[in-house]
């Protein structure tokens, strides 16, 4: 049985596991602590920019999130209201955020409660505004609903009001409130803050007990969703019996074929290496400063952990090529840049060397590959590549 | 006056009572000063900025109401008049003023005793003007004392002095000036363009303005008898607006960049030499470090000025020699100005004089037009009142001064921070730097918050900045966007890079001026696109993470960069 170990457990590298071991490995997961996997929004987005090479929605990477649970991903596009006012479109979701596809011409109401996270006028003035509900004669009004059941939940932070609501108890009491507060006025749909569940969604079952829609907001990073996502992972890991060793992780090539892995003292040989561990956000890429004293010559570079100086890693997807000046190094929130093309070069998941050729046994995913796009789907979807590669 | 409307010819404009005695156009210190003390003399007055408030010189600056000690050698007089008006703002906005102690180490080697002698000798002469703003008198210090200090220092010392100065957010003093002024009577328009200054046909005489408000694109005309150009390095450019050539007008543009790191490193502010024997330093501010300044002739868009990686380097450079954990710091962002430092060909940039003076333009054939060029940040009340006796004469006004006096809006009394945070229910930090900005009309926001409770929600964790007081600015310090906030609150300026709060700032400002939504995010965008071009030149390792975490969690939020008609 061919042995595969993955360095990260983020969404890339337990997409990679769920592949190899699928495919027949025996698969280690290393997992070093959370990184960007647990900002995620809970939309599911197929790519930042257009000129990124389009996602395929395959049949596995389908299988999946469906082995993740906890995501819808509908056939027309969904659309979910954000905390800053703003409709957004996915191509899924968490299943605990409300979504508006299906409720054109409906009115859906915004939570007024006690709590500061959620300015409910703001909002609803906000959500009605934008071209997508005008389109879709969808409104949005305020409306009074005491989601809280105690006086601390005023300001309780948002994460600890979610997981109250993995309390069976409480989501029958908060559905009686809601079909309470609609005999007084009528709405369709309810939008609450992010805390339906910490564990996972809890939407789908307060709908069903409210009888109508109930769901929350997608907000910013912090937020329940990825939590949710956090969850769903470590679930999939253990129900399919895959080892985890928490611990901080560092592979070297062995001299004698494969790849060594050590954390914690313990070490371990690999026939194979899926390198999952995050992009700059997460630490798998770390950037250098040149030292102030030697600034004449040194340009500024990123530096891989956990990895030899064999394999070549840098800013630029042409093998050789030089660094990039410190000055251009920034980004822009509508089209990539530099920062985002940082990474280990390869090719459908192979890792190359500096003169474009495969590496033996070295595989890559997720944030950590360059040139690839960073969305939480994109990232599955190269740990699924990754992984049966791995296995192969 | 709708822009439809034929415009009256500069004729009849003349018949009538001009709208105002004087429109000032520069929103800077400078223009803020003037607008004050003249409204405050009885004076009608409009002060129209092209960009915001502070956004040029006054909000770029060091941050200081420094006594001018390195004027002290060669312009005696400057040093004088700083450490004089000093002590005035330090009773008219008491709120503003904090101290920075400053520590200023000599490097041993063959000329080191002879250097500090000389640097003792030096700042005793300095002390003579300290009282004059409350200011402690120097000490020598020896290697052992100044590493007691700050045990940060690493260089091998000979010794080193102290010496004390003040520090102030530059930009909530503009806008204290121009609120002031307001108060009083000034019409106060911001990102509103001066496109031409009306002059009359033969004798020249100045009849007002021409201006176009840069947002809706609405065009007014304003008939003054005095146009005041305090425009600061744009002057040249205002006066080839009124028809005169740039010389009439002329200042030689300082560029000056400061590096902002994301707490205080240090309990006293250091001065280092730089590899070209300039003196920089390194200095606690509010609650960041700002490590400046350069001081370079400038050519470039004076609306666009950004620091450079090799300033940025160079100052590093310099402070890493007697300070190296600076290395290791956090660099969250970096701005720049420029300084209208007098005109003068041939001294370098540092040598140039940092006096101000008033040009009357009747000699040039324009008479009723008035230039104010140099200057610097700590002498602004003075310039204002030297200019403002200058128009009343002109005006054949009478009244005196009183900006020395009068204490600017929330200067007038004390607000206990304990007590307003237990009030409006916020946190005591949050109270604390509210109370900083606004001084007593921080509780003009805390009642705010009484009224509407949910208003208390700290929007920007960073600084920390309330929803009451963002909406406070919008609505009563005209703020117009996001970045406007972020000059008289810090919105964003703090170590998230304005990630938290930008898109919520952005929906605030398109509620309060009745905007589409889509309007303040794409606001909230440009606002953070450009602050990360300005942190991207001193990017370090954390704050290279913290970037690529910034953009990955605003992506997942607001799902930007879906093609159009995904979203369909």
């Amino acid at each position: 049985m061919k042995r595969v170990a993955v360095l990260g457990a983020g969404v890339a590298g337990v997409a990679a596991a769920w592949a190899a071991q699928r495919d027949g490995a025996h698969v280690v997961v290393y997992d070093g602590g959370p990184g960007a996997s647990r900002l995620t929004s809970g939309a599911l987005d197929a790519r930042w920019s257009a000129d990124e090479p389009p996602l395929s929605m395959t049949d596995e990477l389908r299988v999946f999130i469906d082995a993740l649970s906890g995501f819808v991903l509908p056939e027309r596009r969904c659309l979910v209201a954000t905390s800053a006012g703003l409709l957004r479109s996915a191509l899924g979701a968490d299943a605990s955020l409300l979504n508006l596809t299906p409720l054109a011409g409906k009115t859906v109401a915004v939570a007024l409660t006690q709590r500061h996270d959620l300015d409910a006028h703001s909002l609803a003035r906000g959500l009605s505004h934008e071209p997508d509900a005008q389109r879709r004669a969808l409104r949005f009004i305020p409306v009074s609903v005491d989601v809280l059941r105690f006086e601390d939940e005023r300001s309780l932070p948002s994460i600890d009001l979610a997981a109250r609501h993995d309390d069976e108890a409480r989501l029958r009491w908060l559905a009686a409130r809601i079909t309470d507060v609609r005999r007084i006025e009528p709405f369709d749909a309810l939008l609450l803050g992010p805390w339906l569940g910490a564990t996972r969604p809890r939407a789908p079952w307060l709908s069903s007990l409210a009888g109508l829609p109930v769901g929350e907001l997608l907000s910013g990073p912090g937020a329940a969703a990825g939590r949710r996502l956090s969850m769903a992972l470590s679930a999939l890991r253990a129900s399919m019996h895959i080892e985890t060793v928490q611990a901080q992780a560092s592979a070297q090539e062995d001299p004698d074929g494969g790849w060594r892995v050590n954390a914690d003292e313990h070490a371990a040989r690999f026939d194979a290496l899926i390198l999952a561990t995050g992009g700059l956000a997460s630490g798998g890429i770390v950037f250098e400063r040149p030292l102030p004293d030697d600034v004449a010559i040194a340009p500024p570079r990123f530096v891989m952990t956990a990895l030899d100086d064999a394999t070549l890693l840098g800013t630029s997807p042409t093998p050789g090529s030089p660094s990039p000046a410190m000055q251009p190094l920034t980004w822009s929130a509508r089209e990539p840049g530099l920062l985002d093309r940082v990474g280990v070069l390869h090719q459908r998941g192979q890792v190359l060397d500096a003169r474009g050729r495969a590496r033996r046994g070295l595989f890559v995913a997720g944030d950590a590959a360059l040139g690839v796009s960073r969305t939480w789907l994109a990232a599955a979807s190269s740990g699924l590549e990754a992984g049966r590669a791995a296995a192969r | 006056m709708t822009p439809s409307q034929a415009p009256p010819s500069p004729a009849t404009l003349a018949e009538r009572r001009p709208d105002f005695d004087v429109v000032i156009i520069g929103g800077g210190v400078n223009g803020a000063g003037v607008a004050r003390d003249a409204a405050l003399r009885g004076l009608r007055v409009a002060l129209i900025e092209r960009n915001d408030l502070a956004f040029g010189a006054s909000g770029n600056s060091s941050g200081m109401i420094h006594g001018g000690v390195r004027y002290l050698t060669y312009d005696p007089s400057v040093t004088k008049s700083s450490c004089l008006d000093s002590g005035y703002i330090q009773q008219i906005a008491p709120h503003l003023l904090f101290r920075i102690p400053f520590l200023y180490p000599v490097a041993a080697g063959a000329t080191g005793k002879a250097m500090l002698s000389l640097l003792d000798g030096f700042f005793e002469a300095y002390d003579a003007y300290q009282p004059l703003k409350r200011g402690k008198p120097h000490t020598r210090l020896s290697p052992e004392e100044l590493r007691r200090l700050e045990p940060g220092l690493q260089m091998q010392v000979v010794g080193g002095v102290s010496f004390d100065e003040w520090g102030i957010d530059g930009s909530r003093l503009v806008v204290a000036n121009a609120m002031d002024a307001e108060a009083h009577g000034a019409r106060v328009m911001v990102h509103t363009t001066v496109e031409r200054v009306l002059r009359r046909e033969g004798t020249g005489e100045v009849l007002g303005v021409e201006t176009r408000e840069l947002i809706s694109g609405h065009r007014e005309r304003l008939t003054a008898r005095a146009v005041l150009n305090a425009t600061g390095a744009w002057s040249p450019l205002t006066a080839m607006l009124s028809g005169l050539p740039r010389e009439r007008a002329a200042v030689r543009g300082g560029k000056g960049i400061h590096i902002v790191y994301d707490r205080r490193l240090t309990n006293y502010a250091i001065v280092a030499s730089t590899i070209d024997g300039r003196e920089v330093f390194l200095e606690p501010w509010q609650n960041m470090t700002v490590l400046g300044t350069t001081d370079d002739d400038y050519y470039g868009d004076l609306d666009d000025v950004r620091a450079t990686a090799d300033e940025v380097r160079y100052l590093e450079q310099a402070i890493t020699r007697v300070f190296p954990a600076i290395r290791t710091a956090r660099a969250i962002g970096t701005y720049a100005g420029v300084r209208p430092s007098l005109h003068a060909w041939g001294p370098i940039e540092d040598k140039l004089s940092r006096e101000h003076e008033v040009i009357d333009h009747t000699k040039h054939g324009a008479r009723g037009l008035f230039s104010l060029v140099g200057g610097k940040l700590a002498s602004y009340r003075l310039f204002a009142q030297e200019a403002t006796d200058q128009l009343m004469r002109f005006l054949g006004a009478t009244g005196a001064c009183s900006t020395h006096t009068r204490p600017l809006p929330g200067g007038d009394r004390q607000v206990a921070p304990f007590v307003l945070a237990a009030r409006a229910g916020i946190d005591a930090v949050a109270a604390r730097r509210l109370v900083y900005r606004h001084g007593a009309v921080a509780d003009v926001v805390s009642e705010r918050i009484a009224k509407r409770p949910q208003e208390a929600r700290v929007v920007c964790p960073c600084e920390p900045v309330t929803e009451a007081e963002i909406r406070h600015v919008i609505e009563r310090e005209h703020a117009d966007t996001v970045a406007d906030v972020a000059r008289r609150t810090r919105l964003g300026l703090g170590a998230c890079g304005g990630y938290r709060c930008a898109l919520r700032c952005g929906q605030l400002v398109a509620e309060l001026r009745d905007l589409p939504p889509r309007a303040g995010l794409s606001q909230a965008l440009c606002f953070l696109e450009q602050q990360a071009a300005r942190r991207a030149v001193a990017l370090g390792p954390v704050q290279a993470r913290q970037e690529a975490l910034s953009l990955a969690s605003l992506r997942a939020e607001s799902g930007l960069g879906q093609r159009e008609g995904e979203g369909a």
